[in-house]
């Protein structure tokens, strides 16, 4: 009887544990919402979300899918027509913008650890993310 | 151009969330993500209004909208704004848009980064809460 409750405790924990296929479709929903936005979405004037950047966004989205631990990101165009990917839990903060040359821009910020700079591929932005 | 004074509120209108987009960040009880703060391409500063001279609810009307639309309003005081940033009274186009016009841009030899689109935003807080569309 003992264990099966403990089985059964050990059952709970892993079900409330999300993993990244569980976020992985409503980041997809996000993408393709966000490629029907038109010029001006934000009200000031903004681009349109530009086709390469979410080409490229969707394209992050699939190897963040591959790594475990990884919270869900917030997702946002920026009023320029690119897309952001964000993380923030109060302690740490993961700000990545995917141009449309495939170059990510990023704020990073974790205790005194602050950088912010410009990487050409996804791996050490990847490596950011599972550092988080 | 006059800068706005330090125990002022500015607003900023926040466009629909989900599920298109992420525009507020729900794990701290609701502000800005950083993304909806950032600048167009040549772009001076960060469009916002003087909450004394425009509420929030006129903010959303200058464009036809409301919460219901799902749009929101976030605020800052203006002594909350990072230091390497300012606050100036600028005229709308036309001025009679909005009497309370004003910009978030950097300071003499600062550039606005996406670190401090980041500490920009972790300082809004939304004052007009949009509903979810679905």
């Amino acid at each position: 009887m003992s264990d099966l409750l403990k089985t059964d405790q050990l059952s709970g924990l892993i079900a409330i544990r999300e993993s990244p296929n569980d976020w992985f479709e409503r980041c997809t929903r996000k993408l393709q919402a966000i490629g029907s936005l038109e010029a001006d979405w934000d009200s000031y004037g903004s681009a349109r979300p530009d086709s390469v950047s979410l080409h490229y966004a969707y394209a992050f989205l699939h190897l963040l899918r591959d790594k475990v631990n990884v919270s869900e990101p917030a997702i946002t165009p920026n009023p320029t027509g690119n897309v952001c990917f964000e993380w923030d839990d109060g302690t740490f903060t993961l700000l990545v913008e995917i141009d449309a040359a495939g170059r990510c821009h990023y704020y990073y910020e974790k205790g005194s650890d602050e950088r912010e700079g410009t990487e050409r591929d996804f791996a050490p932005i990847l490596q950011m993310v599972t550092s988080l | 151009m006059d800068e706005v004074d330090g125990e002022e509120y500015i607003i900023r209108r926040i466009p629909p969330g989900r599920p298109g987009q992420d525009t507020v960040l729900p794990p701290h009880g609701e502000r800005a993500t950083s993304a909806t703060l950032m600048l167009r391409v040549n772009e001076i500063g960060l469009s916002c209004s003087r909450k004394l001279i425009t509420s929030p609810e006129q903010l959303l009307a200058q464009i036809g909208k409301s919460t219901e639309d799902g749009w929101s309003v976030c605020t800052w005081k203006v002594s909350d704004i990072p230091d390497d940033l300012q606050v100036v009274v600028t005229p709308s186009e036309p001025p009679e848009l909005d009497p309370g016009h004003c910009v978030i841009r950097p300071k003499p030899g600062k550039s606005f980064t996406k670190k401090l689109a980041s500490k920009l935003a972790k300082k809004s807080t939304i004052v007009l809460r949009g509903d979810i569309i679905e």
